[in-house]
């Protein structure tokens, strides 16, 4: 019924960057993320007629079914990397943007796998996905304000040992 | 360096997925998205023909047998009338006691008609009604999350539907294998929900009665919470606390190993850390399935921080049932009405007993307590920490789904809709299951 007046052409044109970006910053690498972001959207294509509106937004939905997979997929690779390791990836020394992009992102990553589950989530929703606090609150369970003072906490302590 | 990670920096570090990646997808999605529509459309006409052969099948079946007994057994299949099957799952016990069999029927729709007794069990529940196809038992979480599912086919106008027994988990798994421990006329089940894993004693059981291809599905978990109003953040409780503050007998602080009726009435004589705030606790009736839950999580949890309380669980389950189960009826623990969220925000001190769902769905109105210093989350749910969540299992006798599809559908779609967090349910947090078929381990690869 109401799933006909959706237009999924322009949700997938919205929402398939931020599902990409979302697993880019969970995993902390381009690994795999291609494969996770199709796992992904597959999954709801395939349920879509059922969908409803009436118990969650679109991007809420979404990424749940987005969450599942890539607590599936994590809980799978059980890789643990040690926090010094951190200190081993430059940042000097990668004059390409891409490259230098890269090397942010798994200093980022090493520096979050020291952090507890749920700030790991919460730095790939709000950052990743650039989700909003309102949004996040609603797949993490978490009150909003809670959500931002959770990632202001977070950012500080990245901050600190970047 | 340092002074530029902030929200800017780290939102630099997003990328645009290749262009060939999103059309590639794209293409992948849309080839998906027809192929369902064809599938829909065969699965529409298969459906129709499959009824009309049916039907034409029973015509020829009771003009064959009218006269004879077996056709009098088919016809005087007893009934309790139009009673909805939502009603009846208030009823719910968490211990034994007789299961209710229900046939599955949606809200609004045609009268759920209750089949008792082995005989009529896989018997059409009236003429021009369901056909019972297979039977569910199991505790209210899974019986509910499976009537949704019925409840879509019937929307669909399928006229094949499960038929549900609502028990408790070792009646259910008794009926999977055929023990038939529970009450009288009781039957089997093809499948069995249960709110713990298998024990071996019970497979072995299975496996003598000649049921020896079972799959185990870890279907979501059950999840309470106890939370207060926002305006006064959140609890800060120990299992211990809860299960001190909410049994009927407690050990007695001067003579640990013997049970007194519980004398608590404020927090701090439970723990002189705590508030001197009067315990109070507004939750749902004993017999829903939220406090069937929390009697089997926060409770047990509780309970089995006393080392001889746990230790009874083998030498004498009866009592460690009534002990760790049993909550305290002296009006500390009352039913929650309707101006739930009114009378916490007035009283400080009140707690309320939520499933987790209430509580992630109303985040800005409720705190939900922590449990020894962990927060209910999806997060951490998953991971076992939080003591309020307990593992639903399901159990399927895979022989009688082998020629069953309408049996394999339902499996399917009870995992999907779990995982997806499509149904109106207790349970939460799906795990991974990656393909319907591939989940489907036999009996002997089970590992305890």
């Amino acid at each position: 019924m109401e799933t006909k007046e959706l237009n999924w052409d322009a949700l997938y044109a919205r929402e398939a960057p931020r599902i990409y970006n979302y697993f880019r910053f969970r995993l902390g690498s381009d690994t795999d993320v291609e494969e996770l972001t199709a796992r992904t959207f597959e999954r709801a294509w395939r349920s879509r007629s059922r969908y409803r509106r009436d118990l969650a937004g679109f991007a809420t939905w979404l990424f749940r079914i987005a969450q599942n997979i890539g607590t599936d997929h994590l809980r799978a690779r059980h890789e643990h990397l040690p926090l010094d390791a951190a200190m081993e990836v430059t940042t000097e020394g990668t004059p390409e943007r891409d490259a230098e992009q890269r090397s942010n992102l798994m200093r980022l990553a090493l520096l979050c796998a020291a952090l507890p589950e749920r700030e790991r989530e919460l730095v790939a929703l709000k950052y990743g996905a650039v989700i909003n606090n309102r949004v996040i609150a609603q797949l993490t369970g978490l009150s909003e304000s809670n959500v931002g003072t959770i990632l202001h906490r977070v950012v500080q302590t990245l901050r600190d040992r970047w | 360096m340092k002074n530029d990670l902030n929200d800017d920096f780290l939102q630099r570090l997003r990328t645009e997925p290749s262009k060939k990646f999103l059309s590639t997808l794209k293409a992948n999605l849309d080839r998906q998205a027809i192929s369902q529509a064809k599938a829909r459309r065969t699965l529409f006409r298969t459906a129709i023909l499959a009824a009309l052969f049916g039907s034409s099948a029973v015509a020829v079946a009771f003009a064959v047998l009218r006269g004879s007994p077996a056709a009098r057994t088919l016809v005087h299949m007893p009934g309790i009338g139009p009673q909805s099957a939502e009603s009846k799952l208030t009823a719910e016990r968490s211990g034994g006691g007789a299961p209710k069999s229900i046939a599955s029927a949606a809200p609004g729709g045609p009268p759920a008609a209750a089949v008792t007794g082995a005989a009529a069990e896989r018997a059409p529940s009236a003429v021009g009604q369901s056909r019972v196809a297979f039977m569910v038992a199991g505790p209210t979480a899974i019986v509910l999350n499976g009537q949704e599912i019925s409840r879509r086919w019937t929307l669909a106008g399928s006229k094949i539907q499960p038929g549900f027994t609502l028990t408790s988990s070792t009646e259910a798994l008794a009926m999977l294998c055929h023990a038939r421990l529970g009450a009288p006329g009781t039957g089997s089940a093809d499948i069995a929900g249960a709110s713990r894993r298998i024990l071996p004693s019970e497979l072995e059981h299975c496996r003598f009665n000649g049921v020896t291809h079972l799959a185990e599905i870890l279907s979501g978990y059950e999840t309470v919470v106890l939370a207060r109003s926002k305006l006064y953040g959140s609890p800060k409780l120990s299992a211990r606390d809860i299960f001190l503050a909410l049994a009927a007998e407690v050990p007695d602080p001067y003579r640990p190993q013997t049970l007194i009726k519980n004398p608590y009435r404020t927090w701090s004589a439970i723990d002189s850390a705590l508030l001197e705030e009067k315990i109070e606790i507004l939750g749902p009736p004993l017999s829903s399935a939220t406090a069937a839950a929390f009697r089997g999580t926060l409770m047990e949890a509780g309970c089995t921080t006393f080392p001889w309380l746990a230790a009874l669980r083998q030498t004498d389950s009866e009592r460690y049932e009534k002990v760790c189960r049993t909550l305290r009826d002296d009006g500390v623990y009352r039913d929650r009405g309707e101006k739930l969220q009114e009378h916490l925000e007035t009283y400080p001190n009140a707690l309320g007993l939520f499933d987790f769902r209430e509580i992630a769905a109303k985040p800005d109105t409720f705190a939900a307590a922590t449990v020894d210093g962990v927060e209910p989350s999806m997060n951490t749910i998953v991971a076992g920490t939080y003591a309020g969540s307990r593992a639903m299992f399901m159990y399927v006798n895979i022989e009688p789904m082998r020629g069953n599809p309408a049996m394999f559908s339902f499996v399917d779609g009870y995992r999907r809709s779990v995982e997806e967090s499509w149904s109106i349910t207790t349970l939460v947090a799906p795990q991974r299951q990656a393909d319907a078929r591939g989940y489907l381990a036999p009996l002997q690869e089970m590992k305890f």
